[in-house]
């Protein structure tokens, strides 16, 4: 029961699940947050002396500046306080956590997501006119030529990274379109960056095998894999990576 | 696409980073950060906010280094705690900046790799400086020269402890596991080492609780990486890349 209410009740779980979702619940946590979003004062006085600091600490490395640190984390914090809504009843957003993780981590995720859609909200705002004065080109995609290698091999390319595992993916995404060091990606993944630098070595052989394959089962013949393998430069073919890393296959979900 | 699955709560996120969802849900987290440039966004954002826990990689001392004249040794301890001062001082003044870590600061190679170098760096191991590493004096946030504790590996494979009068102890028996790696996050000192040793002392080193992780499907049998995010959650990682995470301050590994 507790269990199908954390995971959303999106997914049947298996009695081991349901165990070890149980299991791992920040107890303390959710009770304090419980509390807090009841309107305990005591509660919320225990908080505060937990929290307050690391709030305002995490919004300012979140921002990496002071005045928008602030800005972000007193509006949270006004959020976490809660709101009288028109019945009167008393709103806080720690009703939102359930305890899957610390509360902690949550309230710097929950300041990382406000930051983003801050942020986003604004970018959104950026007139044509601007995007031009940043040199921001609008050109129509060129038309592919389906006859030549180059064609062959942007097909091979697309569909082998298509076939990747969704961390294969996740790894290519972030290394590549999102730029992070092999430092921040392990930090995400809990991995030391060593692994992260060794995994991404794996990777692009393994790619580049798939794709020499690919392009043999294609009908190239040894010494054409070789000279175009060698003079790839993925921004020179027809590929659209992002949207090809983007492809996602169904699976259960526990989203709400 | 992405926009299929809906983007997961915080909740779920938190939990993602703190590897605490089932193996179910991770995979179905994962499927949409692959995709999702927005949540990983917040995921790296997140990561970042972290007060990380200190993982300390200490070079043993070389055969090599057994002819240096004694006062080399000196020299270098004032290198160290010189390094280790600054590194306090600059996480100070430098809010939210990452601090560099001592081994890096030591031995000077802090560098990060150019942009445009990025698309063959994969093979090479980064030499940037790990956000939140720092000495066991700086983790602790005492300021204190004297009296703080420094920790080092022995040529001999044994993790030795100092308080900061240049006297070094072992910690551990000597007919213990060769020590490969230590992470210290304020009183909070883990070892790892081979046989897949794993000691823990919540006390700077005064007592410890040793055990033997359970071995997995791998041929792993040296513990390479620890990294704690907090008190409760960590990972730690053998050389051939088999990790084993723990939700309550090491009680259980899986």
């Amino acid at each position: 029961m507790v269990a199908s209410i954390v995971a959303g009740g999106a997914v049947e779980l298996s009695e081991a699940e349901q165990v070890a979702l149980v299991g791992n619940l920040r107890v303390a946590d959710l009770t304090l947050a419980r509390a807090c979003s009841a309107g305990n004062d005591f509660a919320w006085k225990a908080f505060l002396t937990r929290f307050r600091t690391p709030l305002y600490g995490a919004a300012y490395r979140i921002t990496k500046d002071e005045a928008t640190g602030r800005e972000l984390a007193d509006e949270l914090y006004a959020e976490l306080y809660g709101f009288n809504d028109r019945h009167g009843k008393r709103r806080s957003k720690l009703e939102y956590y359930t305890g899957r993780g610390s509360l902690e981590g949550w309230l710097r995720t929950v300041l990382s997501r406000q930051f983003v859609n801050r942020y986003r909200s604004r970018s959104r705002e950026v007139s044509l006119d601007e995007q031009l004065d940043a040199g921001v080109g609008f050109a129509a995609a060129p038309a592919a030529d389906e006859s030549g290698p180059d064609h062959r091999l942007g097909v091979a390319i697309a569909a082998t990274l298509a076939e990747l595992g969704a961390e294969e993916r996740f790894l290519l995404s972030s290394w590549y379109l999102d730029q992070r060091t092999l430092a921040e990606i392990g930090l995400q993944l809990s991995l030391h960056e060593s692994t992260i630098s060794r995994r991404l070595d794996q990777l692009r052989k393994k790619l580049r095998k798939r794709v020499r394959e690919r392009l043999r089962a294609a009908g190239l013949g040894l010494r054409e894999c070789d000279e175009l393998l060698a003079e790839l430069d993925v921004r020179d073919l027809n590929v659209n990576v992002a949207a090809t890393l983007k492809q996602e296959t169904r699976v259960e979900t526990f989203h709400k | 696409m992405a926009g299929a699955l809906p983007h997961p709560d915080e909740d779920v996120l938190t939990a993602f980073a703190e590897g605490a969802l089932l193996e179910r849900e991770r995979e179905s987290v994962m499927e949409h950060l692959a995709g999702c440039s927005e949540c990983r966004e917040i995921l790296s954002l997140t990561a970042a906010a972290a007060p990380e826990a200190t993982v300390l990689h200490v070079v043993p001392t070389g055969p090599t280094q057994k002819r240096w004249l004694p006062w080399l040794a000196a020299a270098a301890a004032v290198v160290l705690v010189s390094s280790a001062a600054l590194i306090y001082v600059r996480g100070r003044e430098i809010n939210g900046l990452p601090q560099q870590s001592p081994e890096i600061a030591v031995q000077g190679i802090g560098r990060r790799e150019p942009d445009s170098a990025r698309p063959d760096a994969p093979a090479v191991q980064s030499a940037e400086p790990m956000p939140g590493l720092a000495t066991s004096e700086a983790a602790t946030g005492n300021s204190e020269t004297v009296g703080r504790t420094h920790w080092r590996i022995n040529e001999a494979g044994h993790a030795e402890r100092s308080l900061g009068n240049g006297t070094w102890q072992a910690v551990l028996p000597n007919d213990s596991a060769r020590i490969r790696v230590i992470s210290v996050s304020g009183s909070d000192v883990w070892l790892g080492g081979e046989k897949l040793h794993l000691c823990h002392s919540n006390d700077d080193g005064a007592t410890w609780h040793c055990e033997q992780l359970p071995t997995k499907n791998s041929s792993a049998s040296v513990l390479a990486h620890i990294r704690f995010r907090d008190l409760q959650t960590g990972v730690v990682e053998a050389t051939d890349g088999t990790r084993w995470e723990t939700g309550d301050g090491g009680r259980t590994w899986r």
